[in-house]
């Protein structure tokens, strides 16, 4: 071979290697493992993700008024519910978060896809408990993330895939720990918590429910009557003398107007184990409970800054002591004190996990006042209180361990969605946020209600244009990525029920609208017309409120929250209805909308600023022995002690750092409880340091007063108390 | 909390300002021949809304180096022809300094009317129903004057010096609807459920 044909030789393999290297496969997502065999029955596994962040990140939910987290009250966390059947698999997932973006579920189904984990983004509902105090920095859309979104604006890489990549670590710890389970839900009405905030235009919708008594407006307007009938003067032998009374709660307390216009509904799936070959779901245990109720968990002022999980934070751990207790244990007066909030004195294998979505509750606020923790804490073991109650009303017995499971997801372009059968129906092309909403809810106010125009009901005197009455709020140029275009709705038949998630906050009539659409579309199917229909809202995006067209001319906070015009309630009700239709295998005219389950791309163009505080390492210190001290902090006693500062990341990790309280239970040394529960706070306090507080939640005959406890601190750095009495307040004859 | 006080102070005050640079060529009616001119000025404007507008400019000789010769006063009145787009603002102009086209030899007096067409090319479109936060918008105006310098009392000569100017420049408007009039209203809902109406 003489050197030239040698030389044409090398080149022309060197040719082949590189085009052979341009067309190898790209390695990114592993192969998917195959869904489980579910042939046997329901297959279930549920999970905590704890995703409390480090500190100094903004709080997200008040707009220009949320503060920057100092300090941690109940860390944050998602319940991750894996369920699988029918040859389908499903995570729903609550989390402690205000809002889902889009960035974060895709990111979350990114990461699961890398570990071959058969949950895509159509069959992964992060569901948002709405807390006001978890962490910014995770939302694409640009309103969301820059300039009057929260304290500190921006758009943090990080902090999305921190929150992704402790989401997405449960779903691959729940799917490899999948076992034979019994599902089923259960449902009631849960008056005298909540009251609808935005009442007059609740008043303004026009009726067009089926069931009267199913209507929340024919029930508000009836209570009205009858409170007024109350008051006023009774002529004898009247009909108003002959027994006509208003609506009360189970314990008989009046219910006002506000208090029945609201959707009451409390909603259980219950999850329990049964054994490998049992068919029976008798022996089946219960390991995990996902509830949903409608209410706005904001029983803290917007005045906090510590992360925490608010009411419902609050009642998930209250539902999870009682649940977790023992039949046997219910006379031990110390267990029960300790399980009325948490179930950590319980083991880890004994214990009930409680995950809790949030209903229909874009009008409806919890009714406590004035705001405050201890206010929360006693609304949310309320709530725990009846999840946990419900939850056992369902015997072992009537649970299901086959059955239906089956999702569906659909991603709906919201611009210039068609919402009725005439093709020139038509939501507005761009999103707008109306100037009212810039003063925040009845129950949350800004301080932009100095201006007349940020206060509720502000509106344009004549419409215009597709946002009618809206005057629509802006700070610069408008851009496409201003606000989510693309949001999904899912319908996902469980067991004996059906879950409809919704990418916002729903009012009462919407939600109801919504409901009597798709049970519409079943009615004489195989899905039994009393069988639970829970709606989610808060699901996959965050698109804020759906108010029906009536009261959208209110412009009140929903209304001028309603981004894409009077009609997306419309809008929303038939793409439901079009879902109900494809879950009974009717035809699906999808266009212009895409097909179902088949995520759309999402284009991003979020700007990217670094909030997640930079690595602080430390030194191994130690910490100085702490006296602990008994102090009155706003009218709730508590311990606490102080330590040196430590770095603001260790409250990412409990490996870094937890709290722990010790002390005997039956004679034994152990810990009682710690930072997961709901008595523990951490904060940043003045001259570079930590207050370590513990709030136990004491009753008047508490079995724990008078014993002795420890606080501990462990982790990088390790100190103990020295042991102290739990000396509890007096209570006078 | 004094640095957002003044912040904000500074943000309501200068809602309904206008910077306007422009350059051209005065002329004079008299037969001096034409002169390059670049002007500056600043004036205020009504955010979304006819309305007077008052200013002042400065206007300078480009000869050589750039010569300061007059300061006007401006009081006109705006007309959105298209609101949002373009803008007609005839005026009247009060001034000292000195001709553009010959120097007068000490300080002169003058008078004249103006109008003034000026046309959005970027930013807030302030005809559309919207709360603006802050609206910026930058404009390309055409400036024309037309009047008479009073020679000082100094000079020899008491004959008027006509002059005729014609501007183009760029205009850079600020205006908040945080101080500008209202567009809509608060409706007494409750009262006109109760009587069945509409709200």
């Amino acid at each position: 071979m003489t050197p030239r044909l040698l030389l044409r030789v090398h080149m022309a393999l060197l040719l082949c290697l590189l085009t052979a290297c341009a067309s190898a496969p790209q390695l990114s997502a592993a192969t998917p493992r195959p869904i489980p065999d579910t042939s046997a029955g329901y297959l279930a596994s549920v999970k905590l993700a704890d995703i409390t962040p480090p500190l100094h990140l903004s709080l997200f939910g008040h707009g220009p008024e949320s503060r920057v987290a100092t300090g941690v009250r109940t860390r944050l966390r998602c319940e991750v519910f894996v369920l699988a059947g029918a040859s389908d698999i499903v995570a729903l997932v609550p989390c402690d978060l205000q809002s889902i973006s889009m960035a974060l579920q895709r990111a979350v189904a990114a990461k699961l896809a890398h570990y071959g984990v058969p949950i895509g983004a159509d069959r992964l509902f992060l569901m948002a408990t709405h807390t006001h105090a978890g962490p910014a920095h995770y939302f694409e859309a640009r309103r969301y993330s820059e300039s009057f979104s929260s304290a500190l604006p921006g758009y943090d890489p990080t902090v999305v895939d921190f929150l992704a990549g402790r989401i997405a670590g449960a779903i691959v710890d729940a799917f490899a720990s999948l076992e034979p389970a019994c599902l089923g839900w259960q449902q009631r009405k849960l008056e005298g918590l909540t009251y609808n905030r935005s009442y007059v235009p609740f008043l303004a919708n026009k009726q067009r429910t089926r069931a009267a008594d199913a209507d929340p407006s024919a029930r508000a307007s009836a209570a009205e009557r009858a409170q007024q009938a109350l008051t006023a003067p009774i002529e004898p032998n009247t009909p108003q003398a002959l027994g006509r009374t208003a609506p009360t709660t189970d314990e008989g307390t009046v219910l006002s107007g506000p208090e029945v216009a609201v959707d009451p509904r409390l909603s259980v799936l219950n999850v329990a184990r049964r054994a490998p070959d049992a068919v029976s779901c008798k022996d089946a245990r219960l390991i995990g409970v996902l509830a949903v109720y409608g209410m706005h968990p904001t029983g803290v002022p917007n005045t906090n800054d510590l992360y925490h999980g608010d009411i419902y934070g609050f009642a998930t751990r209250a539902a999870e002591g009682r649940l977790s207790l023992p039949a046997q244990a219910n006379e031990d007066r110390e267990l029960a004190a300790w399980a009325t909030e948490s179930a950590l004195v319980f083991p880890e294998s004994e214990r009930v996990i409680v995950g809790l979505a949030n209903g229909v509750e874009g009008d409806v606020s919890p009714k406590l006042m004035p705001q405050s923790f201890s206010a929360a804490r006693r609304h949310g073991r309320a709530l725990g209180a009846a999840i946990a109650n419900l939850s056992r009303t369902l015997p072992s017995e009537s649970l299901h361990s086959q059955g239906p499971l089956k999702h569906l997801s659909w991603d709906l372009h919201f611009p210039q969605g068609q919402f009725a059968d005439d093709a020139g129906s038509r939501l507005c092309k761009s999103a707008e946020l109306g100037v009212a909403a810039g003063g925040g809810a009845n129950d949350g106010p800004t301080r932009l209600r100095i201006l007349p125009e940020a206060n509720a009901g502000y509106r344009l005197k004549h419409a215009q244009g597709c946002h009618g009455h809206k005057l629509p709020l802006r700070a610069g140029a408008a851009t496409h990525f201003d606000f989510p275009e693309i949001a999904p709705i899912g319908l996902t038949a469980i067991a004996d029920g059906l879950l409809a998630n919704a990418p916002g906050e729903m009012t009462t009539v919407t939600g109801q609208r919504i409901r009597d659409g798709i049970v519409a579309r079943l009615a004489h199917t195989a899905f039994a017309h009393d069988q639970p229909l829970v709606l989610v809202g808060l699901t996959n995006q965050y698109l804020q409120y759906f108010a029906t067209r009536e009261e959208y001319d209110f412009q009140y906070y929903e209304g001028a929250s309603t981004l894409y015009g009077p009609d997306s309630e419309a809008f929303l009700t038939r793409h439901f209805a079009r879902l109900a239709d494809a879950l009974v295998g009717r035809d699906l005219h999808t266009r212009p909308q895409p097909q179902l389950n088949a995520p759309e791309v999402i284009a991003m163009d979020p700007r990217p600023v670094r909030r997640w505080p930079a690595d602080q390492e430390i030194d191994v210190l130690d910490l100085e022995p702490a006296h602990v001290k008994r102090l009155l902090r706003d009218g709730t006693l508590g311990w606490e002690l102080e330590i040196d500062r430590l770095p603001l990341l260790f409250t990412s990790d409990r490996n870094l750092f937890q709290v722990q309280i010790i002390g005997l239970l039956h004679g034994v040394e152990t810990v009682l409880d710690d930072d997961r529960g709901a008595s523990v706070e951490v904060r940043e306090i003045e001259h570079r340091r930590w207050r370590v507080r513990w709030i136990p939640d004491l009753s008047a005959d508490d079995a724990r007063c008078g014993r002795s406890f420890k606080i501990a601190v462990s982790g990088r750095n390790q100190v103990i108390s020295e042991a102290f009495p739990l000396t509890c307040p007096r209570v006078l004859p | 909390m004094i640095a957002r006080c003044t912040l904000l102070f500074l943000f309501a005050a200068l809602s309904g300002c206008a910077l306007t640079v422009s350059g051209a060529v005065a002329g004079a009616v008299n037969g001096q021949p034409s002169v390059p001119v670049l002007s500056a000025g600043v004036s205020s404007h009504a955010f979304r809304q006819n309305a007077p507008v008052f200013g002042f400019r400065l206007s300078s000789r480009i000869a050589e180096g750039l010569h300061l010769r007059s300061g006007l006063l401006h009081g006109g009145y705006d007309l959105r022809v298209v609101p949002g787009r373009f803008a007609i603002e005839p005026g009247l102009d009060l001034g000292a300094g000195s001709p553009l086209t010959q120097s007068s030899g000490g300080l002169s007096a003058y008078g004249g009317v103006g109008l003034n067409f000026r046309l959005r090319i970027y930013g807030a479109d302030d005809s559309e129903p919207a709360y603006l936060v802050a609206a910026t918008a930058l404009e390309l105006v055409l400036i024309t004057r037309l009047g008479a310098w009073m020679p000082p009392e100094s000079a020899h000569s008491r004959a008027l010096v006509t002059e005729l100017a014609g501007e183009v420049g760029l205009r850079f408007a600020f205006g908040t609807d945080i101080v500008a009039a209202a567009q809509g209203e608060i409706v007494d809902t409750r009262s006109r459920i109760d009587a069945g109406a509409a709200p």
